[in-house]
């Protein structure tokens, strides 16, 4: 009985310290200190060990969670951004005197909803993880309660995450309906021995399921909260929200489709590549056209999921591991941008506008370093980290035949360097009118910072051993 | 056969209440009422599963809901001279609405009434049987249950971050 457990322990860990932080929050006596992001990082260190020592053995609990390789190397992208977004949280939760308990709390259980979606092999628990993150992401978003920007996010990511959640509900009754079942090996086994030719029940299916994903993951035309959303949450919550429900939501998406869903994959793939190539030209085309950085990077991500939609649709033998690849790169580039975001973020004075960081260069020579690291690396330039991801993903979908979608991802990354480079001109060329606006880097923060670096550094240069990772690891699922 | 006309006769008489009232709160909670006695009558037809998930779902949390719009909209106050003359119900726009609504439903129910003889019988009572729902909750399905308890803290722990009183930390 108690090994059946095994395969939920990494999620169990991070649900205990999410527990343990409210406990603690309630022993706190008004104004005292206490190191409760510590706790979050002991759940998260206690997740990553039972990770590693799960690796390659295949457990499943309750028939319901799988903790294959694929699972969990998403469980380990998921540490990362749960450890840097904690890290990044300090300055923001002192700043704005959030509750730190119920702040860390939310962000201890989002992980773990989203580590159980990554794992899930069972669609109604693939709905319940998302409920768990959504709910708490929704929240988070709307923490800082006097700000109305931060409400009106809170709100209308609310709203429109609540209706696309239905549409999910939705998929999963016309797939019970269609093979009496919401497991993904019996689904997968019943739709591939149903007739050839699809019929309106599957697709209907298959439709609604994939709205729901194209939500979560701000696929275009389900985008429209992304720059609202990101805009309004504080900035460590965005780097949150945009790594960790996107890696959440494409592992879930990856697991779906390419396991119970494959046999119908000729009708999806159509449907998936004409999002994935609206998803990459709005989402740099709008991009180009802002003036804050935040929403900025909001559309820039949108893009960054049009990338992965390349990496699902070409799956193939080639590009397997290009889609964790992918999302672990974009991760920890992702999550950098926003922690410099989140540290120069003073409390008065927002500094998200492109034109805050002009003269960055002078005042904060390490952190305009940092930070010119990150967007070279989302514009994929070599030797970061970026570059190796697109180039897989675009090669696999070179090989896989998919040379439109190609030729579109090539195009969209050469306008989005148009936007990273602006803010790497304005840190260094421009000098700044009022000086001393940013606040003091907190230690943690530059040391979560100059890791993501790092990170990026090496997956850029010596990306074969992950890569290998990557691939392997996918290949456990099909 | 006592039992049925008191549910029945509280049902019918709640639910003209609803749409005799001129404030939109005591109308909801008239609703209220009228979904118990629905519930008795559903306990009296072999169904328990139902009448609580009546309960639970309708006169719970719908009906919450429902109060929460209510209040979110703040529904106008009828106080001038013509609402003081004319019931909400009599002024043109509600009453042909209404009207449009209920003949539907009274087609509706006489569709379904004939049709009734072919369709409308469960196969057998275990459909409904809590006993057999509990033990399917908590075996087969225990895992999504234990998560839907992590997902109400986490409901729950919102609604307190974003409804607390500013300053009574």
């Amino acid at each position: 009985m108690i090994s059946s457990l095994n395969a939920i322990v990494p999620m169990l860990c991070v649900t205990a310290a999410g527990l343990a932080a409210m406990v603690a929050e309630s022993f706190r006596d008004p104004g005292e200190r206490m190191p409760i992001a510590g706790l979050g990082i002991v759940g998260l260190v206690g997740a990553a060990v039972a990770t590693l020592l799960l690796w390659n053995h295949n457990v499943s609990s309750f028939g319901v969670v799988s903790a294959d390789n694929f699972g969990l190397f998403v469980t380990w992208i998921l540490i990362i951004v749960g450890a840097l977004s904690i890290a990044f949280s300090g300055p923001t939760v002192e700043r704005e005197r959030l509750p730190a308990g119920e702040y860390y709390a939310l962000m201890l259980f989002a992980i773990a909803g989203m580590m159980l979606m990554a794992t899930a092999s069972d669609l109604l628990i693939i709905f319940l993880a998302l409920e768990v993150l959504s709910i708490a992401v929704y929240v988070l978003t709307g923490i800082r309660r006097d700000s109305a920007q931060a409400s009106e996010a809170a709100f209308k990511y609310f709203l429109l995450g609540a209706f696309s959640s239905t549409f999910f509900l939705y998929g999963i009754a016309f797939t019970y309906g269609l093979t009496g079942s919401t497991h993904l090996d019996r689904v997968g086994s019943l739709i591939a021995a149903q007739a050839m030719a699809p019929t309106p029940m599957q697709l209907l299916a298959v439709g609604f399921l994939l709205v729901g994903f194209a939500f979560k993951v701000s696929a275009v035309p389900f985008h429209m909260w992304t720059p609202d959303a990101y805009e309004g949450a504080p900035p460590a919550v965005t780097g949150f929200m945009s790594t960790g429900v996107k890696a959440a939501a494409f592992a879930a998406f990856a697991r779906v489709f390419l396991t119970a869903f494959e046999p119908l994959r000729g009708d999806w793939g159509v449907i998936l590549s004409v999002v994935a190539g609206a998803t990459m030209i709005v989402g740099t085309v709008v991009g180009v056209a802002q003036s804050n950085v935040k929403r900025m990077l909001a559309y820039s991500s949108i893009a960054h999921g049009g990338y992965l939609l390349v990496a699902l649709i070409a799956a193939n033998d080639v590009g397997k591991g290009a889609v964790l690849f992918y999302l672990l790169t974009y991760a920890v580039t992702n999550l950098g941008a926003f922690g410099v975001i989140a540290v120069l973020d003073n409390g008065d004075r927002a500094n998200d506008r492109v034109s805050d960081y002009a003269g960055l260069w002078n005042e904060h020579p390490g952190l305009a370093a940092l930070m010119t690291i990150f967007l070279l690396s989302l514009g994929g330039f070599p030797p970061m980290a970026g570059f190796i991801a697109k180039w897989y993903v675009f090669s696999a979908a070179v090989k896989a035949g998919d040379n439109a979608l190609a030729i579109i991802g090539v195009l969209t990354s050469v306008v989005s360097v148009f936007f990273y480079l602006r803010i790497v001109v304005m840190m260094y060329m421009t000098s700044s009118s009022q000086p001393l606006r940013f606040p003091a880097v907190p230690k943690i923060a530059s040391v979560a910072l100059a890791v993501s670096a790092i990170l990026i550094f090496y997956l850029g240069i010596l990306p074969t051993r992950v890569l290998d990772w990557a691939a392997e690891s996918i290949s456990t699922i099909f | 056969m006592t039992p049925f006309y008191l549910f029945a006769a509280i049902a019918v008489g709640a639910s003209l209440l609803v749409i005799a009232q001129r404030n939109p709160v005591y109308s909801v909670l008239l609703l209220i009422a009228s979904f118990g006695a629905l519930s008795g009558l559903y306990v009296l037809l072999d169904a328990p599963f139902v009448a609580v998930i009546q309960i639970i779902v309708y006169a719970g949390a719908i009906m919450v809901l429902f109060l929460f719009v209510v209040m979110l909209l703040n529904a106008p106050h009828e106080e001038t001279p013509y609402d003081e003359q004319v019931h909400p119900l009599m002024r043109p726009g509600p009453m042909r609405l209404g009207a449009v609504l209920a003949l539907g439903l009274v087609v509706e129910l006489i569709w379904a009434l004939e049709k009734g003889a072919e369709s409308g019988r469960f196969a057998g009572g275990a459909v409904s049987n809590v006993g057999a729902i509990g033990r399917l909750l908590f075996t087969e399905y225990a895992f999504a249950f234990e998560v839907t308890s992590i997902l109400i803290i986490v409901a729950m722990v919102g609604a307190v971050v974003l409804a607390r009183r500013e300053g009574a930390r």
